[in-house]
């Protein structure tokens, strides 16, 4: 009895949370937030790598956002890892196209990576953590089903060139896929729906 | 308690990130602040590869038609396949709009100004064996200004970079890197090539 009163009152503030989104539609003054898991996959080397990101982003108008991100090396789902650490930390801009609750957007983050590669067998050498100037470039899509609450998915792809390597650069480019439950918060009050 | 405090603070800021930028009296004064990424196209030798790299900069404007642009960036590069080079920048240019108007959706520029430069030859396989200088140089191109909302836009210049400092040379024999440091000052120079965000904080004046 118990356990059927808590689900309905947690269904009745799941539905009141969704129309209060429908209201939602000026998202300037809108800071977001999120955490998830990413998979990514190198371009120039088979490693399905998975990284720890989050980001924190601000809407200082309904079509731009200015947006940090933060991504930490976890593993390699392959036996033998190209990366034995890395760090990835972005600053930019993205573009919005909003519409109703849903929102696609594209953006470009100059960076740096703080990365190590792992030992190689083709070159057996072990390298030493470096600073690396990076590049990512993003494309996602939102969707504000609630006040506080979005679900996301994005696509980012760093550009990355590990330098001092044996034989010159490591190409360690990386397209990541992300995806998952997002948090908002409108530091402005809400102009009402038409 | 401290924590809360800084948080409203923080919403406060934002907030106020919101509104359209307030305009005191000309566009002299605003301030902004921007993330960049570059292409250096060094011509030193056969050993030179192109370099990319990232960095940032603030605005300062000082007239309807001039803004000052204050930047550092770092940059990576490879010397053949047996050394790397690292270029920071810190520096300053003027930049010149050549359109009255201002806030056309492009708005091309001229930019002039100086730099230092801290400049960094590393070995491959020895970490130990490096070569580096300080040096000063003068820089000159243009740009144009893509304005995507009244207080953000997308830049994208190209200048040209004179360098005065010691010069080194990277050189592999039989598979042992040197470097050479030329005696005295020596003049170099390469283009730059940089896509920056810039973000409208504030009119300060």
């Amino acid at each position: 009895m118990v356990r059927k009163t808590f689900f309905a009152i947690a269904l009745i503030i799941g539905l009141q949370s969704i129309l209060q989104a429908q209201d939602f539609y000026d998202r300037s003054g809108l800071l977001k937030a999120n955490l998830t898991f990413n998979q990514g996959f190198m371009l120039f080397h088979k490693a399905p790598n998975v990284y720890l990101g989050g980001n924190l982003e601000y809407f200082p108008d309904q079509n731009i956002s200015i947006r940090g991100d933060c991504f930490w090396y976890l593993d390699s789902r392959r036996e033998n890892p190209v990366l034995k650490q890395s760090t990835l930390v972005f600053f930019g801009a993205l573009f919005h196209l909003p519409k109703g609750k849903s929102d696609f957007y594209t953006g470009i983050q100059p960076g740096f990576a703080f990365t190590r590669p792992a030992l190689l067998s083709s070159t057996d050498q072990s390298y030493p953590l470096r600073m690396m100037p990076s590049l990512a470039l993003s494309l996602g899509y939102s969707f504000y089903f609630s006040r506080f609450c979005n679900f996301f998915v994005g696509v980012n792809y760093f550009v990355l060139r590990y330098r001092g390597a044996g034989n010159g650069s490591l190409k360690l480019d990386e397209l990541m896929i992300s995806g998952g439950l997002g948090f908002h918060l409108s530091t402005k009050k809400q102009k009402p729906a038409n | 308690m401290r924590t809360i405090s800084n948080l409203l603070a923080l919403l406060v800021f934002v907030s106020a990130q919101a509104q359209p930028l307030k305009q005191k009296n000309t566009p002299a004064g605003i301030f902004s602040l921007g993330a960049r990424t570059c292409i250096g196209l060094v011509n030193d030798g056969q050993w030179q590869r192109t370099a990319f790299g990232t960095g940032g900069q603030f605005r300062i404007q000082f007239s309807d038609r001039v803004n000052t642009e204050w930047f550092a960036d770092h940059l990576k590069a490879d010397l053949s396949d047996y050394a790397w080079r690292a270029d920071t920048h810190i520096g300053w240019s003027v930049m010149y709009y050549l359109t009255k108007k201002p806030q056309p959706l492009v708005r091309p520029y001229v930019l002039a100004g100086h730099c230092f430069e801290y400049l960094k030859f590393t070995d491959n396989n020895d970490g130990s064996n490096f070569a580096e200088r300080w040096s000063a140089s003068v820089q000159g191109g243009a740009g144009a200004q893509l304005n995507i909302s009244p207080r953000l836009d997308l830049s994208l210049a190209a200048q040209y970079m004179l360098h005065l400092g010691t010069k080194i040379k990277p050189a592999n024999t039989e598979g042992v890197t040197t470097f050479s440091k030329s005696e005295g000052l020596g003049i170099h120079d390469h283009i730059l090539l940089h896509l920056s965000i810039n973000y409208k904080i504030a009119d300060l004046w």
